[in-house]
């Protein structure tokens, strides 16, 4: 028990005791393994112990069934928290004229923290996790709206400077509620905070950041060496930081590789279209080789989609033109076919690369 | 403990989120204060003809925000009932240089904030009535000239003709933007009269045109950074009758219904201080 500290890392380790104990039930039916009864009680004893520990602490799901309903849970703790952001959005909006500035501004202050204050409170007692995260969710939902709002009311000029206060929020709340979700809105909110700053410092004014993409290549850094702290009791933080900081490395790439305008750099457009194709493939068939030597499947799959993106866009500005589309489509079929083959071979040298090693 | 372990614990966390909360609610309020402390940098009588009402009654939002109407002079359109991003005569080559654009990187131009100067019933408002009376003048004396349409088609043009010059007089808005730059104490020393010009943040962007074989740099002002003014509670019943009632006909010359006396501080951000029918009006 030493080693789990999460929710998933106790999963993990129920999965781990089931699949165990269907293979050893295997391995007893063809005779290959057979325990004596102390071992077996033993054993049988021990798991079965530590899952109700686990189930008691963590509220694992013990079987198939129960992971399913989990499943429902999750996706219902999901909808249910967007349809309750939108509600308290069109609440207010309903209402809001009809008081005075004064029950405005407490309205709008107070939501957040009682929401908060609750959420907080719920996160002791719910071990399954799902309502308060739907609570967090609502919660920053409520902090958006008190700013906007705010400016609203009282004809503030808008800034970036918003959305580094919503990001630290949703960070907080996303490290206090172990939630993904959370932690994906706050990347979110900093990497148009900081890409807006970024355009700010050249002149520009913080809404049209998107018109210089490399305004977002910065981000894409802090997050990469944001992801390589240890994540250990944070299930799955380390694989969100890294798939955001390569969408905000390969989605400007992707742009700036066919709107070569897009660039601070003082050269001729296409050769910055040229040069950003190139890098795109690169970066994506390193990103795919550093995934599978690290065991980091995000980044293979991630690699994997922008290299295919870029090869296909390349198609496309070569032979759509001219070529016959029955033709075209089936040069990216056979495309696809030698990636396979590619995939194929990198996965059988993979595995004779473990046998080898110890 | 770590200083890591301690601040990741959630007790920590949800107490920096409250902070997080009290800080920012704390900072927007004080900035709201800052602005509405010390003398309003202009504080302008404006009418419906500047202040417009949202066209539709939007039954899921109860609040209610006038959408400010600016127009700015521009001799290449022959047209200056047209609101919006058009690009001012003076927002040349030469203007843009001054207020810090950089035209040496690429295209398109990013846009960028500056402090705009807004005159209400000025110099370019005057000189707009005139152009305007110039040209009602010359279309009618072309109508009346042209001896190939009919009597009916020819009293039509003469009121459309007269139409657009009434629009001119009593519904377009008598704002323009005149100035820009990236000080606003110097704008205000230049545009003294708070009762006339108001100084405030807006967005402009350059562009490159091909005229007559030649490189032209202009610029265009895309939005004011505050475009609409909310109305609080103990203004906002006129408004509310307003919007009840049915909307006018596009064909109908809109006299303005309302008038908006309208301060901005000293953040250079607008509110209002009161709203009269305008059949109370002297």
């Amino acid at each position: 028990m030493l080693d789990i500290v999460s929710k998933e890392h106790a999963q993990q380790r129920v999965d781990q005791i089931n699949a165990f104990q269907d293979e050893l039930a295997l391995l007893e039916d063809i005779d290959i393994l057979c325990l004596s009864e102390p071992q077996k009680n033993a054993v049988n004893q021990h798991q079965k112990e530590l899952i109700k520990q686990l189930g008691q602490e963590f509220d694992v799901d013990v079987n198939l069934r129960e992971k399913h309903l989990s499943l429902g849970m999750r996706i219902a703790s999901f909808l249910g928290a967007l349809g309750l952001t939108a509600s308290v959005f069109f609440l207010f909006y309903q209402f809001w004229g009809n008081f005075s500035v004064a029950n405005q501004v407490i309205i709008l202050v107070t939501a957040p923290i009682v929401l908060l204050a609750v959420t907080g409170l719920l996160n002791y007692q719910d071990k399954t996790g799902y309502f308060v995260k739907l609570l967090a969710l609502v919660t920053i939902a409520c902090f958006v709206l008190n700013l906007v709002m705010l400016g609203h009311i009282f004809n503030i000029t808008p800034s970036a400077n918003a959305f580094l206060v919503w990001a630290l929020f949703s960070w907080l709340l996303a490290y206090a509620c172990n939630a993904r979700l959370l932690l994906s809105a706050a990347i979110i909110c900093f990497a148009f905070y900081l890409s807006a700053q970024i355009g700010a410092y050249s002149g520009m004014y913080w809404l049209s950041t998107g018109e210089r993409p490399e305004n977002f290549f910065l981000v894409s850094i802090v997050l990469f060496f944001l992801g390589r702290l240890n994540h250990h009791k944070y299930w799955g933080f380390t694989v969100i930081y890294r798939v955001f900081s390569l969408l905000l490395f390969f989605i400007p790439v992707l742009v700036l590789s066919h709107w070569g305008n897009g660039s601070y750099l003082p050269l001729d457009a296409q050769l910055i279209e040229g040069s950003y194709q190139i890098i795109g493939f690169v970066v994506a068939v390193v990103v795919m080789f550093y995934g599978i030597k690290r065991q980091h499947n995000d980044m293979v799959n991630t690699g994997n989609i922008f290299f295919t993106i870029f090869l296909y866009t390349k198609f496309f500005d070569w032979w759509w033109d001219w070529m016959p589309k029955y033709l075209f489509f089936l040069l990216v079929a056979l495309t696809a076919v030698l990636m396979l083959l590619i995939f194929k071979r990198l996965r059988i040298a993979n595995v004779e690369m473990s046998k080898v090693q110890p | 403990m770590t200083l890591r372990m301690f601040l990741l614990k959630p007790k920590v966390l949800f107490t920096l989120a409250f902070l997080i909360i009290i800080v920012s609610n704390t900072w927007l309020l004080i900035a709201a204060t800052l602005n509405r402390s010390g003398p309003p940098t202009a504080m302008l009588a404006l009418s419906e003809r500047e202040l417009s009402l949202p066209s539709a009654y939007n039954n899921e939002n109860s609040g209610l925000a006038l959408r400010i109407k600016w127009r700015v002079a521009n001799s290449q359109v022959n047209d200056y009932s047209y609101f919006g991003s058009y690009a001012p005569d003076w927002l040349d080559e030469a203007k843009l240089n001054d207020l810090d654009v950089d035209l040496t990187g690429k295209q398109p131009w990013p846009e960028q904030q500056v402090f705009l100067v807004l005159e209400l019933n000025g110099k370019q408002y005057q000189n707009t009535l005139t152009a305007a009376q110039q040209e009602f003048e010359q279309q009618v004396a072309l109508i009346q000239a042209d001896t190939s349409i009919k009597d009916g088609q020819k009293q039509r043009k003469l009121d459309e003709q007269r139409q657009q010059l009434t629009r001119q007089q009593h519904e377009y808005s008598r704002l323009f933007v005149i100035d820009a730059g990236l000080n606003p104490e110097h704008l205000l020393e230049l545009y003294n009269d708070p009762q006339q010009y108001i100084i405030t943040k807006g967005i402009i962007r350059a562009y490159q045109q091909n005229r007559k074989n030649k490189l032209y740099v202009y610029g265009q002002i895309s939005s004011l950074s505050v475009p609409a003014i909310n109305v609080p509670l103990e203004h906002n019943k006129l408004m509310k009758d307003l919007q009840a009632k049915p909307a006018r006909g596009w064909q109908e010359i809109k006299f303005p219904r309302y008038q908006v006396t309208v301060a901005y501080g000293q953040r250079f951000e607008p509110w209002i201080e009161q709203i009269q029918a305008a059949h109370k009006l002297n």
